[in-house]
């Protein structure tokens, strides 16, 4: 085991959360590299000063007793204000199945040229489930897909096939956006589709890897390669991310 | 079953989970006001969808809807779709096309780090410093005492995320104490 190694898996360590011969072998390392010992004690003592009992915050007094006036279980005192209605008015359109998975919305870093798109690329996924807009080429085989778009676009995409891994291609279309020609690929994990956007985008470009979750939507864009990537699915998080990393493992 | 029962059930699972509901809306919130009103929403919401729990862990069952009530409230309060700070999460090997990201070196001073861990007012105003995504983790973790597992069921992410969240989030918080005034992490290996 190495420091860099040992530095990550102490984490796991102290929390309970690591296999026994990972942690015997970290263990191993600690005890013989000053830098990994100064950096476990750090985290060690880092994490103790958080178990003061003054960092924890009670319920106030009064929020029990509400709670349960709200629910009608306080006998002393009728209430009529039951819940009926949620306490914050939640604005139309947002389905209360979004809320438990998909609430969080994730902030753009000021000055990040990625605010407009996000929105964009649901549209543009929103709009392609409807009738007729999902692919200009319907196939699941990638060697009908690829040359498909080598006369109307100045750029290959890569075209996997994610058929062994669960994610079957549906097909692909040309996706206009950003003032310019992209390809969509088009996938299918169960019953939700999934959109890939792809353009090219120069070494120059905004680099960064963002997530998004918006109306309900998940959204993952990315760079690599020399190409512009977003992902658009109604899938969850986790196995769209999933998704994500197939595309772009290397060959 | 009839209503009072449903409720009666209701308060005897999850009322014993009021203070961890109250100290992750208090901690994410940052504001004991706000904290109420968000543990009143979370009630609400959990109310409404308690005949779909399954029984299980009804702390984190709680704890995911409590976090859900914080982001919805923090974009209705700013009114658009701007909000906590996100990690770029640098995790997933296949991003780093860069060379490896070195680990932080330790504070300089490991004494003066040391000092500060034993104020607590300052390891106060450190976590509640931290970006939103890394408080949460730290929090559910640290205060809350929950397992990756169940961190990652709160916030959603893998459980390799919660991991390497958390390694960034001490880190964070380290320097932070130590006072080198570094601003918020950013990945800069994409």
């Amino acid at each position: 085991m190495n420091c860099d190694q040992a530095r990550a898996l102490m984490h796991a360590d102290i929390d309970h959360e690591l296999d026994p011969r990972s942690s015997h072998e970290l263990n191993a390392h600690v005890a013989r590299c000053e830098g990994c010992t100064d950096a476990y004690r750090n985290l060690q003592a880092t994490r103790d000063a958080l178990r003061d009992p003054a960092l924890r915050y009670r319920a106030p007094e009064g929020l029990a007793r509400e709670l349960r006036m709200r629910l009608g279980t306080d006998s002393s005192q009728h209430s009529t204000r039951r819940w009926r209605q949620p306490m914050l008015a939640l604005a139309a359109g947002v389905a209360f199945a979004a809320v438990i998975g998909l609430a969080v919305i994730l902030q753009i870093p000021m000055g990040s040229r990625t605010v407009l798109p996000v929105s964009e690329m649901i549209d543009a996924h929103v709009h392609s489930l409807m009738a007729d807009h999902l692919t200009d080429v319907a196939s699941s085989d990638r060697h009908t897909v690829k040359p498909w778009f080598n006369s109307r676009v100045d750029f290959s995409p890569e075209v996997r096939d994610l058929t062994t891994d669960g994610y079957p291609l549906v097909g692909g279309r040309l996706e206009y956006t950003r003032q310019r020609t992209a390809v969509a690929l088009v996938y299918r994990h169960r019953q939700h589709i999934i959109n890939l956007m792809i353009w090219p985008e120069t070494a120059a470009g905004d680099k960064s890897r963002q997530a998004f979750a918006a109306r309900g939507y998940n959204v993952f864009t990315w760079n690599s390669r020399g190409m512009r990537y977003w992902a658009i699915s109604d899938l969850n998080a986790p196995e769209l991310e999933e998704f994500t990393r197939l595309v772009n493992a290397k060959p | 079953m009839g209503r009072d029962g449903k409720a009666a059930r209701f308060e005897e699972l999850l009322i014993p989970h009021l203070d961890s509901a109250y100290n992750l809306a208090r901690w994410l919130s940052r504001d004991d006001h706000d904290a109420q009103d968000i543990v009143q929403e979370a009630f609400a919401r959990a109310f409404r969808y308690f005949d779909s729990y399954q029984p299980g862990n009804a702390r984190a069952w709680l704890l995911k809807i409590v976090r859900n009530s914080y982001y919805s409230w923090l974009s209705k309060r700013q009114g658009e779709p701007v909000l906590t700070a996100f990690d770029p999460s640098c995790e997933p090997a296949w991003l780093a096309e860069s060379a490896d990201a070195p680990w932080p070196q330790p504070p300089e001073s490991p004494e003066s780090l040391l000092q500060k861990l034993d104020d607590v007012t300052r390891v106060r105003e450190g976590l509640a410093g931290l970006a939103d995504n890394y408080r949460e983790v730290m929090v559910l973790r640290e205060i809350e005492g929950l397992s990756y597992r169940e961190i990652a069921d709160v916030a959603e992410i893998p459980i390799g995320t919660v991991m390497s969240r958390l390694a960034r989030a001490r880190k964070q918080l380290q320097q932070d104490l130590a006072g080198h005034a570094q601003g918020q992490e950013v990945c800069d290996e994409l």
